[in-house]
């Protein structure tokens, strides 16, 4: 399978901080990979680094084979990279309709740009009844649907996404997790997936990294990530009880 | 009867000057929505628009119906150039860095203009084939410069919601001006768009200065009046292309009336006696967004 995104050896510092340590990452055609990591793990600036809106101080992208340095985001969307960032940042005073044309500004083919607006109403058929409202007054997960339609609108080869389900109800999340792998399948666009909740992504990735403190500790298949003690214990929740039949406060963490 | 004629008559007057006011303070909301960057040389592009009118028209004796495009083509450019030269590489620093780069913009261009051989500091005059014509409308009396302001500027207004409303351009106008990130992730080249709109601007100014050319006559301190039409985007509440239009006719008509009906010297600060008290009552202007723009 081809590889749409290599990442090699990526850092990047704020100031004196050091945000990424060393990342590597691929992304093959047509997969969906989720990046696990809690606050601070370093993963926004993992995909501001990917879509070229933050330049790394170490290593290299390449996006479909070529280095991105000195590109910028609006020149990657035009080859086919799009970006759901963190928290919807929907054009607030645009109708629901003026988001999704915005959305595919790089294209200029009318009709079809007016089928996929049709397409995507089909996908959230909630944003359809709302088409003609402004995107500030739609609720939370409405914002949500929204972003992710606004950047397939481009006809992406990839989807990044910025933590979908943040502050989003769990039945909520569930469905529009269960909606990018339809559209994964459907369509063949690769996901890259950026998330806290490790249970949803987990349940729709091929594979997973996870990341901590800015270094990759782990990278698997989805079944044998969510099966892994570590993972379950610091992202899924999962208590398993020790040794002495009894949990300790904190078990030191061995990523292997 | 006749107290009623002389009202409407000043109103009439008033509500022409008040669109040269509205045409100003589009520029000013529109390079506000879309940047950020209040561009206090409004005023001085509509100057130096309305004196290319003059060259084009006057000195190289081209008929107005091409002249007119012609300033207002080349004044689109220079408000590109501006935007690419002078505004861009200081975007992101202080607010006051900002406005003093603009105001020095507003004093470099009047002085330029008054270096200018042909153009100097003297006060010129050029005929529009609408300059001299009157037309009555029962009591009352147009002159056709003012008909011309006003249909202008409501033909302009109209052209703009259309473009705004329904082009692939307008839209990623609007949408860089909403949220500029949002803007870059769908793929909208925000820098070059930032360009546009200060070439839009600018080009609605050259519009109103050779609209206002008949009136005022074109001089290099003709760009004063932008700060007349300053209060005008403040009263509309800045950020709003209806109110910046409400607010340079709401502008105009109380100085007209102010004019003719107050002491002397009433005429000049009334603008700002209005502004002051619509903001008392509605701080965010007539027409201003309930909703903040996100940083």
């Amino acid at each position: 399978m081809t590889v749409l995104i290599e990442a090699q050896n990526v850092e990047a510092r704020y100031g004196p901080v050091l945000a990424l340590r060393g990342v590597s990452l691929l992304l093959r055609e047509a997969e969906v990979v989720a990046v696990l990591g809690a606050n601070g793990a370093g993963k926004t600036t993992l995909l501001r680094i990917l879509c070229a809106a933050l330049d790394p101080d170490q290593g290299s992208v390449k996006f479909l084979g070529r280095d991105i340095a000195g590109s910028s985001p609006d020149r990657l969307v035009r080859q086919g990279l799009a970006h759901v960032p963190e928290g919807r940042e929907v054009f607030p005073l645009l109708s629901v309709r003026e988001n999704l044309i915005a959305g595919a500004f790089v294209r200029r083919d009318r009709a079809a740009i007016a089928a996929d607006v049709d397409r995507m109403y089909g996908y959230f058929p909630a944003l359809r009844e709302r088409r003609d409202r402004h995107a500030a007054v739609l609720s939370g997960g409405e914002q949500q649907m929204l972003a992710i339609a606004r950047a397939l609108m481009s006809r992406p080869r990839v989807l990044m996404l910025d933590e979908p389900s943040l502050g989003l109800a769990p039945a909520l999340v569930k469905e529009i997790f269960t909606l990018l792998r339809r559209i994964n399948r459907e369509s063949g666009v690769s996901i890259l997936l950026v998330e806290q909740n490790a249970h949803q992504a987990l349940s729709i990735a091929d594979r997973g990294y996870v990341l901590e403190l800015g270094r990759i500790v782990l990278d698997d298949w989805s079944e044998r990530l969510a099966a892994n003690d570590d993972v379950r214990e610091s992202y899924l929740g999962i208590r398993d009880k020790g040794l002495r039949g009894e949990r300790r406060w904190r078990r030191k963490k061995r990523w292997r | 009867m006749r107290a009623f004629v002389e009202f409407s008559q000043q109103v009439l007057s008033g509500a022409a000057l008040g669109c040269i006011y509205a045409l100003i303070a589009l520029g000013f909301v529109l390079i506000y929505k879309a940047t950020e960057v209040v561009n206090f040389a409004q005023g001085e592009l509509m100057m130096l628009g309305a004196f290319l009118g003059y060259t084009f028209i006057s000195l190289f004796g081209l008929p107005f119906w091409l002249g007119l495009p012609l300033a207002v083509v080349c004044m689109a450019g220079i408000g590109g150039l501006l935007d690419r030269i002078v505004v861009r590489p200081i975007v992101g620093q202080p607010v006051f860095a900002i406005v003093m780069v603009t105001l020095g913009m507003g004093f470099v261009a009047r002085s330029g203009a008054s270096l200018v051989p042909a153009w100097g500091v003297d006060t010129h005059v050029f005929s529009t084939p609408f300059t001299g014509k009157v037309t009555s409308i029962g009591p009352l009396v147009a002159s056709h410069d003012q008909l011309a302001i006003m249909a202008t500027t409501a033909a302009l207004v109209a052209v703009l919601f259309l473009f705004f409303r329904y082009t692939r351009i307008g839209i990623a106008m609007q949408a860089a001006s909403q949220n500029q990130l949002a803007a870059y992730y769908v793929g909208i080249p925000v820098k070059a768009i930032c360009s546009l709109i200060w070439g839009l601007s600018a080009a609605v100014a050259a519009v109103a200065g050779i609209l206002l050319a008949p009136i005022v006559f074109v001089h290099a301190n003709m760009g004063f009046i932008g700060l007349k039409a300053f209060p005008a985007a403040v009263l509309g509440g800045f950020g709003s292309i209806p109110g910046a239009i409400a607010g340079g006719l709401v502008i105009g008509v109380v100085e007209s009336l102010a004019g003719f009906y107050l002491p002397e010297g009433f005429k000049d600060v009334a603008a700002y006696v209005v502004l002051l008290l619509v903001l008392a009552i509605r701080p965010q202007g007539l027409f201003g967004e309930g909703l903040r723009k996100k940083v």
